[in-house]
């Protein structure tokens, strides 16, 4: 489903080049749980963007269904991700001038359709992550671990075929982290959903099926 | 393409319902300002012109003037044509005039002048001296021993008068003056009335009777050296002129334009200066949205990473910043030109600028006010593209992860 070739990201930062990700490859399969696990500086996130099309590769492809999604236009890149991509930002990246259900069914307005269709679609998917009773409520009426479960709901409008999640609980307590990775297991198993999720806690490996380990912008075998 | 449209429609609303009031208030205000910089300035210059215009036309020359072609400067039978020229479809009067250069004194003062034979009857149809009159009154058809002074020649003791110093300073009605025609005839009149109409050049003149003229000058019956013609509203002068032209040949003629001779330099500058103050204003309108969007955009810079991220296209966030931009500026050009109306302009009214050539009005141009609203609103939507543009071809990582 996703085929990854070696994938290198080399960031400039003056006369300074920052190598966050060296030659890198991988595969995930449909219906797979990845967890993208390392230490701060490893280049979890970096590999994340790239695997989520929001950043390109200094180097290296990627084949989402056999297409090599680096070659794509902005624009096409900006389809993918409308239409088969779901992601979820760390630090929640709501909208802060439009409401929870309104953030939910946004991508789904420009992905087109009937309006009854993505905003039903958008309460169905507010239930399924337990804020029916907060859509009509703006991020900063809601609590972190409800924002990040409206960015859930958000990345699922459209019915991705792989969901992004960039460490989803670094910024929430206990309860709301084992709330939010509940969802995303439940959306996998009953959904069929592909996750792949980047964490650097090793508690997390209890959610995923496949792994993959980096330590200064390198793949290794395990997590150290 | 649609769905862009519909996407950047829902953000340009939540925006603008959901924003910071302060700063849409204050963006508003900012457009009501440039708005009104936009129409006050000129519009006061337009005033401006169309008041010297105004004054031109109705003290001094009509909207034609006819005069003979020849050799001879004199039109025969001249009631006749007056008459023709008033049956002309287009016009509402016409009269016939007789000017004679002169020197006029009282006691040691003397001032050259231009002395206009009328028939007081006919040339109140075309003219509004009468309606100008400061001191005395109006010329009557049978007057024969007076005279009606321009201000500017009579002095009256008026010292702040522009001309004060070259006039006769002191004549009032009732006060005699000496006249002396070029070609040697000289008359006493006395003062029946003086006049000001307040365009320096108009009342430098002074009338006498045609009754006076024939009396002086009985050669000269039913003959003049002008007919000025008084035309109703929009209607096209070179179709009048054509038609004096069908009526009787080897006349000449002259449009108020053309009469208007250096007063036109005054009035093509003003129109200069319209066209620099307009420009200026349209540029400061457009740096005032840039930077207005520039700033917010600079503020929402993550914002809309996450929306590239999560897939809107960067034509509907283009397009939410020009349409945002562009409600902006049609509510505060609907509030400047409410306050224009509603406001400026009567406040103007009563209390109005005074030029050297008379009180200016602002005009309300319907058709300025719209054309003025059209480039506001364009100058607005480039102003908002721009930098929306620009912040489109930022990486997403950089707009969400470099702020």
């Amino acid at each position: 489903m996703l085929t990854v070739k070696n994938l290198t990201r080399i960031y400039k930062l003056g006369n300074v080049e920052v190598k966050a990700l060296l030659d890198v490859s991988l595969g995930i399969e449909t219906g797979d749980v990845t967890c993208i696990m390392g230490k701060s500086g490893s280049g979890k996130s970096t590999l994340l963007r790239q695997l989520g099309l929001i950043d390109r590769p200094t180097s290296g492809q990627i084949f989402l269904d056999g297409k090599d999604a680096t070659k794509l236009s902005d624009g096409a890149r900006s389809r993918l991700r409308l239409t088969h991509l779901g992601y979820i930002f760390q630090e929640f990246a709501l909208l802060g001038e439009l409401t929870a259900h309104e953030n939910v069914y946004l991508p789904g307005m420009m992905l087109g359709g009937r309006a009854v269709d993505y905003k039903n679609r958008s309460e169905e998917l507010l239930e399924i992550v337990g804020l029916k009773e907060r859509i009509h409520h703006k991020p900063k009426e809601l609590s972190g671990g409800e924002q990040q479960r409206v960015a859930i709901a958000r990345a699922l409008i459209n019915n991705p075929r792989i969901l992004f999640a960039d460490e989803p609980c670094a910024n929430l307590d206990t309860i709301s982290s084992e709330r939010v990775m509940g969802t995303l297991v439940k959306l996998n198993r009953e959904l069929g959903v592909t996750i792949v999720f980047v964490s650097h806690d090793p508690d997390d490996k209890a959610y995923a099926n496949k792994f993959i380990f980096l330590k200064d912008g390198k793949q290794v075998s395990e997590y150290i | 393409m649609m769905n862009s449209l519909k996407v950047a429609t829902f953000l340009a609303i939540k925006s603008i319902a959901r924003g910071n009031v302060r700063v849409l208030l204050l963006t508003i205000a900012m457009l009501i300002l440039v708005y009104l910089n936009l129409v006050f300035t000129p519009a006061l210059l337009d005033g401006a012109v169309e008041t010297v215009n105004d004054k031109t036309i109705n003290t001094m020359s009509g909207d034609v003037i006819v005069q003979a072609a020849g050799e001879i400067p004199v039109i025969g039978n001249v009631s006749e044509l007056v008459s023709q020229i008033e049956s002309l479809e287009g016009v509402s009067a016409a009269c016939a005039r007789n000017s004679l250069g002169a020197d006029i004194s009282y006691e040691e003062e003397r001032a050259t002048t231009v002395v206009y034979a009328i028939d007081p009857d006919q040339d109140k149809k075309v003219f509004q001296i009468s309606q100008h009159i400061i001191e005395g009154s109006y010329l009557a058809p049978e007057d024969t021993d007076q005279i009606l002074l321009g201000v500017q020649i009579a002095g009256s003791d008026w010292k702040d008068l522009a001309l004060y110093s070259s006039s006769l300073k002191s004549v009032h009605v009732g006060d005699r003056v000496s006249v002396n025609y070029v070609g040697g005839v000289q008359k006493q009149y006395t003062v029946k009335g003086i006049f000001y109409t307040e365009l320096t050049q108009g009342d430098l003149r002074a009338y006498i009777t045609e009754k006076e003229y024939v009396t002086m000058n009985p050669l000269m019956k039913d003959k003049a050296s002008s007919i000025h013609v008084k035309t109703q509203d929009n209607v096209k002068l070179e179709s009048v002129i054509e038609e004096i032209k069908g009526i009787r040949p080897g006349l000449k003629f002259q449009t108020w334009e053309d009469y208007e001779g250096f007063l036109r330099s005054m009035t093509d500058s003003f129109k200069q200066i319209i066209a620099i103050l307009r420009a200026n204003a349209l540029i400061v309108a457009a740096i005032t949205i840039f930077i207005v969007t520039y700033v917010d955009l600079v503020n929402k810079r993550r914002q809309i990473g996450i929306q590239r991220a999560i897939g809107i296209t960067g034509s509907s966030i283009i397009l939410s910043y020009i349409f945002r931009a562009i409600v902006y500026a049609i509510v505060g050009i609907l509030a400047a030109a409410l306050i224009f109306k509603y406001v400026v302009v009567p406040v103007e009214a009563q209390y109005p600028f005074h030029f050297p050539f008379g009180d200016v009005f602002l005009p309300v141009n319907v058709r300025y006010l719209t054309i003025s609203a059209l480039i506001l609103c364009g100058v607005t939507a480039v102003s908002a593209f721009i930098p929306a543009f620009r912040m489109i071809r930022t990486k997403i990582i950089d707009a969400i992860w470099s702020s």
